[in-house]
């Protein structure tokens, strides 16, 4: 059951059982370095505004990646730079061939530039509104109550955000990636060139 | 099938977890904010330590008060300069530290055995410790110069809370005190005293519903104050000689606010129940003053 976090020992435990999340979303969006930083700022800010959580609005998951998502804007250039560097940077021929990495370490890797380039492409607010449900895993309800938007316009970003990654992946065959897997997993992601 | 979703999610999914420094990090920062310098430095130095809890477990006392301010130590100092109406996380050195402090002093303020920590509320470089001891609680109010402590003698012949000693030398007033009720608190006595070198302050402490996890209380001027609450116990103190007018009480879940009403008195003793009906404190040696 979803509790308040006034009490310093509830706060605790939501700092305990939180943190790794909110700290692992940010360091996705903008590196670890950054990470540090914001995830702490996160729970300070949440730690002065505990009164205002309220659970029947929503998760503490939620609560904490708005706040989270609120410092992220600050940062925008950062992403977006990161993004455009990653969308530059060629897929390591050479990791497909290491059998010693995991299917996930490679298919990240074959993708991992195109997918880059694609969200250096989104506006910043589908683009918060992809990756909290992408990398946060919240619902779209979740988006609405962390943003403090209305679920509409959740859904409208998040399908134009769905569209322009489909249009910029266009040229990753998922279906090779598939059929990859079953077959052949050192070719899983392989891209028409 | 993978989708475009799927493409994302495999995105920097290699990103590690938190290192322990940027667990020692945020830690610093809560602490900062809720004023605890102790706590901050001592997270600077030892990464991922758990915070203790609050409260410990305690036994039902029964009786009535009789309150005894007896002790200050140290010089003076602005009044409770970093003072929070949010308490903050007691490190185990505060803790410690305080334990070591009023535990000193407890043994002369009454003969009693030992004394056994129940409660404490940290509120920057305060710390307010509630102590047990068979039928004798003892508040500790501790400072960076500083002690006080303050003992309610729980008798079971007496229907009144009421000063057993006066004030040591050094102690600035007489201790007042009233007992409330409201809600899921089953008992509050709020009592004035005051602090040499900083001056008038008040404590609240009582008895509350195992269920209740949090409760801020709203003084008579509006500030409120958030209390520390936990093991059945509900502690907090402030600045000044504002009582309690109201408290908002989280339960289940659910937060209720609630008025809180003095328990008329004096009345006849209740055998086994704490704090039987009681009015205003009447300090020995003086009338009810305030601090």
């Amino acid at each position: 059951m979803a509790r308040r976090i006034v009490d310093p020992r509830a706060f605790e435990r939501c700092f305990e059982e939180h943190f790794p999340a909110v700290h692992r979303l940010i360091a996705r969006r903008v590196g670890t370095a950054l990470a540090d930083d914001l995830a702490a700022e996160t729970f300070a800010t949440a730690f002065r505004r505990r009164h205002e959580f309220d659970p029947r609005a929503g998760s503490l998951r939620a609560w904490l990646f708005g706040i989270a998502s609120n410092l992220l804007r600050n940062h925008w250039r950062a992403e977006q730079h990161q993004l455009e560097v990653d969308s530059r940077l060629a897929a390591d021929v050479e990791l497909r061939q290491d059998p010693g990495l995991s299917d996930e370490q490679l298919s990240a890797s074959l993708v991992a530039p195109q997918v880059a380039g694609a969200l250096a492409d989104l506006v910043a607010e589908q683009r918060e509104v992809l990756l909290l449900h992408a990398w946060g895993e919240l619902s779209n309800e979740e988006i609405s109550c962390a943003l403090g938007i209305p679920l509409g316009t959740v859904r409208s970003r998040l399908s134009r955000a769905r569209a322009t990654l489909r249009d910029r992946l266009g040229g990753f065959d998922f279906d090779l990636w598939v059929l990859a897997d079953e077959q052949n997993p050192r070719r899983r992601g392989d891209t028409h060139a | 099938m993978p989708d475009e979703l799927d493409a994302v999610r495999t995105f920097r999914s290699d990103i590690p977890g938190p290192s322990t420094d940027a667990w020692a990090r945020a830690r610093a920062a809560v602490a900062e904010v809720s004023g605890n310098a102790a706590h901050r430095a001592g997270h600077e130095q030892r990464t991922r330590r758990r915070w203790p809890l609050a409260i410990g477990a305690v036994g039902a006392a029964s009786g009535t008060a009789a309150l005894v301010s007896v002790l200050v130590l140290g010089g003076s100092q602005a009044a409770f300069a970093g003072w929070s109406a949010t308490p903050s996380y007691a490190t185990a050195e505060q803790t410690a530290a305080t334990q070591s402090s009023c535990q000193v002093d407890l043994p002369t303020l009454l003969a009693q055995g030992r004394w056994t920590q129940v409660a404490i509320d940290a509120r920057g470089p305060y710390s307010m410790a509630v102590f047990e001891s068979g039928t004798t609680l003892a508040s500790c109010l501790t400072g960076p110069s500083f002690t006080t402590v303050q003992a309610e003698s729980l008798t079971s012949d007496s229907a009144m809370v009421s000063a057993s000693g006066g004030p040591a030398p050094g102690a600035a007033a007489s201790p007042v005190g009233t007992l409330s009720s409201g809600g899921d608190i089953e008992q509050l006595l709020v009592s004035h005293f005051s602090e040499a070198g900083n001056g008038p302050y008040t404590l609240a402490e009582g008895r509350i519903e195992p269920a209740v996890s949090a409760v801020t209380l709203v003084l008579g001027e509006g500030r409120d104050v958030t209390a520390t609450t936990g093991s059945g116990w509900v502690v907090a103190w402030w600045p000044g000689g504002d009582d309690v007018t109201a408290a908002e009480i989280t339960s289940a879940s659910v937060t209720t606010t609630v008025p809180m009403e003095h328990v008329p008195g004096p009345t006849p003793p209740s055998p086994g129940r704490r704090f039987p009906g009681t009015g205003t404190a009447v300090p020995a040696g003086g009338p009810p003053g305030g601090a």
